[in-house]
């Protein structure tokens, strides 16, 4: 006590003299107990109580404050309104994936009176009834109707009324008796907690009948069950797809139906086409919690469907659209309760952007169905060296001009929609399994961009850019095959002549025969490290850049790639054989077919393209805010060498001896082509994989096209697909040979 | 003073000397509270009776309770002090272990699950135990048995403790009362001004980093929400809510049978539900009542024998002050949300005891004061 009257002097200060007059003395006083803290802190406690007290008087004591303050301060509930993805159609329009719109019901609050939103119930529920449409129904899990009886077993109700998040009632203790009118206790009969629901919980006019009754109950527990969502203004989503009439009966007549909303949601479909190239159209799906954390910024849920493979995946951003909002405000007020006032148009849904692919759904029709004849007719055929087992295949048709794709195949495939349908239809949700669960043929592997494949002799056109490019070989020299070949002490042997071999061989008729004997000896003139350096100019081994997801590197074989694949010291060493093997194809090189399709297209204009399967993306007003492609680089190669292998390539087709002559018998247009027949290493359990690539016309190149069918013998079985899609692209079809 | 430290010898004069200007306001508070919940728990509650049951029987309780600790003298106040304060900070120790935590049921960990007293916020006690313990050091400070700095030092730890503590649970609320009520703890024991004016512009200066870094989200919305009402629907709601509530009741009460929906209307929203049932007058006598009740506390304090009587006579009329402020506050739009109740009025059992505890100790600072009184004119 001493100590604060010590720190406050002022107390202490002037005692008061008797001359002074009473007056004086008491304004002393009063100064003095100012200067105390006490009646400093006590003064500051008033002022806040005066404070509150005048805004509480404010608030209370203003003329009908209730209905003023309710409108006035009334918060801004808003509505989301979805916006449809962006549709995917191929070069001419065709549709491929699209939106299915249907319309859900939600109920919100609107203020009503207990009986007033009873009867709005009564009458939805008899509504969607009389039109077969379906309504929340979680109630029925438990209790059903006429009779009165629980809809599962006693355990699982009395467990369910005991959860504390709805019912929270608790077991009756021995000696109490549970009724319908008291809120404690576990209803341990039908009849019971039918009557608690109805009577005591939701208040339920009585004079309904049961069925009536339970209609009204069903929707009052679906609000009873959110609650807190429901009276914060949300609305409760109850009727998940409804009919335009009903629709209409409800906008229509909204007096009688207060606080029920209509939304129109869109469900994603894909058409039959798309299933011919699932992998690049793709599909959409739950977003996943990486994808959610990237883009949660950007206004995606965690309830999102987002795309999840190929242009579905690629153009997220674009097709995805920007949901609208729509403020509302629900009166509360006497008069005009329950009334839905829009408080301004609030923010427009903004539809996804349309995506137009570069593909030709006809020309991927083609390349399915030949794929597919191919692969049976390689089954059927007697071969000493097919094991049979011909199973699976890619292609990839490129304009080679732009880098667009025309078609791009792996076969098999799946359809999207069974995706987006499995949900809703048992037999698409049984395809997916299927699909997802195939680990043999692997449909959901896109093969054309996302496995590497040996490319054998399709990899022969580009040892001779490389020995022509070095001048290691001319086009006209000739090399003289007698059968084997010794390079640095390894003996290859000719596969078709190993003991006389193919004789003199100039360039176009060693591509023409694809003799190994010829480019074993070229390339090991050429040297590995100009092979290397003339696969990277032509993108084998590089990433194209094709904007689908998921495309790989490949291996392109050199010094450095064998040093990097092998542990051992001993093994990295490079051998004179390592280029030899190199040169026809073989050793570490492995590359997507896109990349050989990429390839391709260079050796036919000189110029190394982007791929892409976009062409564009059009917003809805028809604006182009996304062009496809990229650049075209030229590559440094020089015209005679190009010419020269134009030359051998077209004589692989033209030429008696060429190993696509037969394929190409009597076809209007010059064509340039390589077959490839790639070992796998697994020749004693499987079949050798079958390639092909080729570009067309010779002349003037327009289109190329890379392709394999795994285990398919031999390249020169599967260059059918490329001749029926080069009719179907040139328009040849239904012409007679010749 | 008897030995035992309990008023024994004076027993015969307990309720003669007991100080009925503290004690009476408070009854009546508490009578309206029961009278206001009794509607609210009635009409939203599935077990409204057994709700309001509990909440009578935590008044009754509290009543005892604030009699008995009355009783209490000076040297075993002491005791009691340091005693609530240690068992405060344990339980908020207890709290952190998850199996005693509600931490599943509500949104933040800060609920103790005991056995027979039930849900129970440690918050709570600790926060009279600062009070009350800061109490005896400041005395201890001033009677220079302690020097400054440790004193100072010492009163940091003792209020830093469990304001971590609370802070990480999180309850930022509960914290930000700590800190008002040790603010104007020190002001009453006389600190120099300066301190306050430096105190006062570092918490200026450190209030954009703190609300930049260191607030949840969830707490930083209600500061928003609160300037702004527009930014978040789920908030201003509430608020909107509670406003309506208090404007339905109009001068003597709302006469309508169906009754404005407030969330948490049984606790941190008790007052729109009061000014709902009652009316302004209800609202007027309520706040007179704590005008009486403070004034009556703050005189209590100002002539308590003894620095450390004033200290925690001060701090207790300090918590109850900034709650009511706070909570009424925040029902009629002037402040931002925080969960905190209205004092002797809200539903729970933990904050009814802890609120008697509390007046009961202002009763016996009182009582000693009159004895003083009484013994000097005798």
């Amino acid at each position: 006590m001493n100590r604060k009257l010590d720190l406050d002097p002022a107390l202490f200060r002037a005692a008061p003299t008797a001359s002074e007059r009473p007056a004086v003395r008491r304004l002393r006083r009063f100064l003095r107990a100012l200067r105390s803290r006490y009646l400093f802190v006590s003064l500051v406690y008033v002022a806040c109580g005066l404070l509150v007290l005048s805004t509480t008087a404010g608030i209370q004591l203003a003329p009908s404050a209730g209905v003023e303050v309710g409108i006035l301060r009334g918060v801004a509930r808003e509505q989301v309104i979805p916006a449809p993805r962006g549709e995917i159609v191929d070069r001419y329009g065709v549709p491929l994936a699209y939106n299915e719109a249907y319309t859900t019901l939600s109920l919100c609050h609107a203020g009503l009176a207990n009986e007033d939103l009873n009867r709005v119930l009564l009458r939805i529920a008899l509504l969607l009834e009389s039109r077969g449409e379906s309504y929340d129904n979680d109630l029925g899990r438990y209790l059903a109707v006429s009779p009165v009886r629980f809809a599962t077993g006693e355990d699982d109700v009395f467990l369910w009324q005991q959860d504390a998040n709805l019912l929270n009632l608790d077991p009756a203790p021995p000696g109490a008796v549970p009724d319908a009118s008291e809120r404690r206790y576990v209803k341990t009969d039908a009849g019971m907690l039918f009557a608690y629901l109805r009577d005591t919980l939701f208040q339920v006019d009585p004079a309904l009948d049961e069925e009536d009754a339970f209609r009204v109950m069903r929707l009052r527990w679906r609000i009873f069950r959110e609650s807190w969502s429901y009276r914060s203004g949300r609305p409760l989503e109850f009727a998940p797809d409804v009919g335009v009439r009903t629709v209409v009966d409800v906008e229509e007549r909204n007096d009688l139906y207060k606080g029920i909303l209509v939304t129109t949601r869109y469900r994603r479909r894909y058409t039959g086409e798309a299933a011919w190239a699932g992998h690049v159209v793709g599909y959409i799906g739950a977003i996943s919690a990486s994808q959610y954390d990237e883009w949660k910024g950007v206004g995606y849920l965690p309830t999102d469907l987002v795309g999840q493979v190929g242009v579905e995946a690629f153009a997220e951003r674009y097709l995805k659209g920007q949901d609208g909002l729509r403020p509302y405000n629900i009166m509360t007020g006497q008069e005009d309760q329950g009334v839905f006032l829009s408080l301004d148009a609030g923010r427009a849904p903004v539809p996804g952007g349309r995506a137009i692919l570069t593909l030709d759904m006809r020309l991927q029709k083609v390349a399915m169905d030949s794929m597919a004849r191919t692969i049976e007719a390689i089954l059927l055929k007697q071969d000493p060296k097919s094991k049979g087992d011909a199973d699976s295949g890619a292609l990839v048709m490129m304009d080679v001009r732009d880098g667009a794709i025309l078609a791009l195949l792996s076969y098999p495939g799946f359809s999207p929609d069974d995706f987006v349908r499995a949900a809703s239809d048992p037999d698409a949700y049984t395809r997916m399994m299927k699909a997802l669960g195939d680990t043999k043929d692997k449909p959901l592997l896109n093969r054309a961009i996302m496995e590497n494949y040996t490319p054998g002799s399709t990899f022969k056109p580009l040892t001779a850019v490389a020995a022509l490019e070095t001048g290691a070989v001319t086009a006209r020299q000739v090399i003289r095959d007698t059968g084997t070949i010794d390079i640095g002490g390894w003996i290859f042997r000719c596969l078709e002549y190993p003991t006389r071999g193919h004789g003199n061989l100039s360039l176009t008729r060693a591509m023409a025969t694809s003799c190994n004997v010829y480019f074993h000896q070229a390339g090991f003139l050429a040297k590995i490290d100009n092979i290397d350096r003339w696969g990277r100019e032509f993108g084998l081994g590089e990433l194209s850049g094709i904007d689908l997801p998921g495309e790989v590197r490949g291996v392109r074989a050199s010094r450095e790639t064998k040093k990097r694949l092998r542990a051992s010291p001993y093994d990295q060493v490079w051998f004179p054989a390592d280029t030899a093997q190199t040169a026809i194809g073989q050793f570490d090189n492995s590359f997507t077919i896109l990349q050989l399709a990429r390839y391709t297209a260079g050796l036919a204009t000189g110029r190394l393209v982007t791929p892409h399967v976009l062409s564009g993306i059009e917003a809805a007003d028809g604006t182009r805010i996304r062009t496809g492609g990229g650049p075209s680089i030229p590559i440094p190669v020089q015209e005679s060498t190009l010419a020269a292998i134009r030359t051998a390539m077209v004589a692989v087709a033209a030429d008696r001896e060429g190993t696509a002559h037969e394929t190409f018998l009597d076809f209007p247009i010059p064509v340039a082509c390589k077959t490839g027949t790639a070992e796998t290493g697994f020749e004693d359990i499987s079949s050798s994989n079958a390639l092909f690539i080729c570009y067309a016309p010779a002349d003037n190149p327009q289109v190329a096209i890379a392709q394999i069918v795994e285990k398919g013998v031999w390249g020169s079985n599967t260059a059918g697909i490329a001749r029926d899609l080069l009719e179907a692209y040139f328009g040849l079809e239904g012409e007679p040979a010749g | 003073m008897s030995q035992s430290g309990l008023q024994v010898s004076r027993r015969a004069d307990f309720f003669s000397l007991l100080d009925y200007w503290l004690l009476v306001p408070i009854l009546l508070m508490s009578v309206i509270g029961l009278y206001v919940l009794q509607g609210i728990t009635s009409s939203d509650y599935a077990n409204g009776t057994a709700v309001f049951m509990r909440q009578s029987g935590a008044v009754l309780a509290g009543i005892v309770i604030a009699l008995l600790v009355a009783l209490v003298e000076y040297p075993l106040l002491r005791f009691v002090s340091w005693s609530v304060y240690g068992l405060g900070v344990v339980l908020l120790v207890v709290v952190l272990v998850d199996n005693y935590s509600l931490a599943a049921k509500w949104g933040s960990d800060s609920w103790l699950l005991l056995p027979v007293i039930g849900s129970f916020q440690p918050a709570e006690l600790a926060k009279v135990g600062i009070a009350l313990a800061g109490a005896w050091l400041l005395e201890d400070m001033g009677s220079g048995r302690i020097s400054r700095p440790v004193g100072f030092l010492a009163l940091a730890v003792l209020a830093g403790v469990p304001l971590f503590l609370i802070l990480r649970q999180p309850d930022l609320g509960t914290a930000l009362v700590i800190v008002a009520m040790l603010a104007v703890m020190l002001f009453l024991w006389g600190i120099r001004l300066r301190w306050v004016l430096i105190a006062g512009s570092l918490a200026g200066l450190s209030a954009i980093p703190i609300f930049q870094f260191v607030l949840k989200p969830h707490q930083k919305l209600r500061i928003l929400t609160f300037l702004y009402p527009s930014l978040d629907p789920d908030n201003a709601l509430q608020i909107d809510a509670s406003l309506r509530a208090i404007a339905a009741g109009g001068l003597l009460g709302s006469t309508s049978d169906v009754r404005v929906q407030v969330p948490v209307k049984e606790s941190d929203f008790i007052f729109a539900g009061l000014a709902e049932r009652m009316g302004f007058v209800g609202a007027l006598l309520l706040i007179l009542l704590v005008f009486f009740f403070l004034c009556r506390g703050m005189r209590v304090a100002a002539r308590a024998p003894g620095t450390a009587g004033s200290m925690m006579a001060s701090g207790i009329v300090a918590v109850i002050a900034i709650h009511y402020i706070e909570n009424i506050g925040m029902n009629v739009g002037l402040l931002p949300i925080t969960g905190i109740p209205l004092p002797f009025i809200s539903l729970g059992g933990t904050a009814m005891l802890v609120n008697f505890l509390m007046l009961g100790i202002l009763l016996a600072i009182s009582m000693e004061e009159r004895i003083l009184v009484r013994d000097r004119e005798t």
